[in-house]
């Protein structure tokens, strides 16, 4: 345990201010994942990855460095892992899901700006997060205005590059987002010192495409009329898919679904007689386990999420047939143009996907939950409602943020409408 | 430990290590309390290490709605 305060000291963070953030996390651990029952065993490696957040795959993250290797910091589903990892790095998530973080990025940015970015640049500049030490490079996207305007901040600070993700989804914008997938292709070359040849990056589409068919698998699982995991335990490993190590992360999934296929023969469910909620909305960061605390706590299981942190993040997998470079590359594109986020305009496939997952689920409801400011999501809730009503499908639209304060109000909207659903 | 306690059918759970105990984030097995003289007997037979055990008076509630 020392070493871990000898690591964070040597990445230059704040360890007193570090210190605040540990003192609340182990209690937060405890009363939303240790207190639930029935857990598969199997969870424990998740367990225990989160039980050392801060320790144990930054400490991997430091040797890979110190033997020469780059890591790169990523903020969103649209980036390809892809080509970081063929070039010889690594790309981890940096998570910003604290409210802990948001008093620090909110004295470079407006309050009425989404938590998510005000953490993002808080994590950064209190230098309260040794992941966003460990990063050489910070890769961002063009997925929302706040976004673009604080990666200009965090440029500052931090090398970084970003990728302008296209707003529609005609055949050019296709072709245009393979371009910029060739720019993040220089850019890791150049940190690297590596090449990307289509060697590397066929093996490496591969390796990817199996992390996410694992995480498919996993997802698959909880639509049985048995649950075999909570939502809660499901949210946990769908967030450190962003940042442990891809084969690592596929072989362990894999064998946690190996217990749930037990578990569903056996008949062992974790959810006896709850309501099944499909959650849809903007992405959950680490530790922001608000909402699903909430719902199954209040007589609900969440049994799918259309979010970053769920199903856009794996559905879909790149075509594994390229045969060149250029064709590699444009297949990766089209893999990712296919994830359904609320920046784009139109964005009526997200509601298809989520009446799709919804139906596949068997979800007695639909809750849309946004962060507070996030303006695209929370202007797409209402075609969406009216999308799920048409279809007969229970709804409930929500806003918050990563406080506590709003946590009983929360309680009693989500008691009130699992009440409602029978 | 984890494995040799799972391997007795006894309960053991991975765990942050309460902030009671240490200043740093780190990683405790959650044990019963009425296991403990047995785990530490199978520490004492199988060669494991520990740092301690210790007993706090937390209760873990999923009610709190607390999330750092």
């Amino acid at each position: 345990m020392a070493d871990n305060q000898k690591m964070w000291a040597d990445l230059g963070m704040n360890l007193e201010m570090h210190d605040m953030l540990c003192e609340v996390l182990p209690g937060a651990i405890g009363d939303v994942f240790m207190s639930q029952e029935n857990r598969p065993a199997a969870m424990d490696y998740f367990d225990m990855v989160l039980a050392d957040v801060h320790g144990l795959r930054p400490s991997e993250l430091v040797e890979f460095r110190n033997n020469g290797g780059k890591v790169f910091g990523t903020f969103c589903a649209y980036v390809p892992d892809e080509v970081i990892f063929a070039a010889g790095g690594i790309a981890t998530g940096l998570c910003a899901g604290s409210q802990f973080w948001v008093p620090g990025g909110e004295r470079y940015l407006p309050a009425n700006t989404c938590p998510l970015i005000k953490a993002m640049l808080g994590a950064r500049f209190d230098k309260t997060c040794p992941f966003y030490r460990l990063a050489d490079v910070y890769i961002g996207e063009t997925t929302c205005d706040g976004k673009k305007k604080a990666y200009e901040i965090l440029g500052t600070d931090v090398p970084l590059h970003v990728m302008d993700l296209p707003q529609m989804k005609r055949e050019k914008d296709y072709l245009k987002w393979a371009d910029e997938i060739k720019d993040l292709i220089a850019v890791v070359e150049k940190t690297t010192g590596n090449k990307v040849t289509a060697e590397n990056l066929a093996e490496n589409i591969k390796k990817i495409n199996i992390k996410r068919k694992a995480l498919e698998r996993l997802y698959n699982l909880r639509r049985n009329a048995c649950v075999p995991i909570s939502g809660t335990d499901t949210l946990l490993i769908s967030q450190i898919a962003y940042y442990d190590d891809p084969e690592r992360f596929a072989t362990m999934v894999n064998k946690l679904c190996d217990e749930l296929e037990q578990r569903v023969a056996d008949g062992v469910s974790v959810a006896e007689g709850k309501k099944r909620i499909l959650i849809t909305g903007t992405p959950m960061a680490i530790p922001n386990w608000k909402l699903h605390n909430i719902i199954e706590t209040s007589g609900g299981v969440v049994v799918c999420e259309e979010t970053c942190t769920g199903t856009r993040y794996f559905e879909n997998q790149v075509d594994e047939s390229g045969a060149t470079l250029d064709e590699m590359v444009q297949n990766i594109a089209n893999r990712y143009m296919g994830i359904n986020c609320a920046c784009f305009t139109p964005n009526t496939a997200r509601a298809d996907d989520v009446i799709r997952l919804a139906k596949d689920s068997k979800a007695d409801g639909v809750i849309d939950v946004n962060l507070m400011f996030c303006q695209t999501y929370d202007i797409e809730g209402r075609s969406l409602e009216e999308r799920l009503k048409a279809e007969g499908i229970p709804f409930l639209g929500l806003e918050t943020d990563y406080t506590d304060n709003d946590a009983q109000q929360l309680k009693t909207r989500i008691g009130a409408f699992i009440e409602m659903l029978g | 430990m984890y494995r040799s306690l799972k391997s007795k059918d006894m309960y053991a759970q991975i765990s942050p290590t309460p902030r009671e105990l240490s200043v740093c984030c780190g990683v405790s097995l959650l044990v019963k309390g009425e296991d403990v003289e047995r785990i530490k007997e199978i520490a004492e037979e199988e060669g494991l290490a520990y740092l301690s055990i210790s007993g706090l008076n937390n209760e873990f509630d999923n009610t709190r709605h607390k999330y750092g």
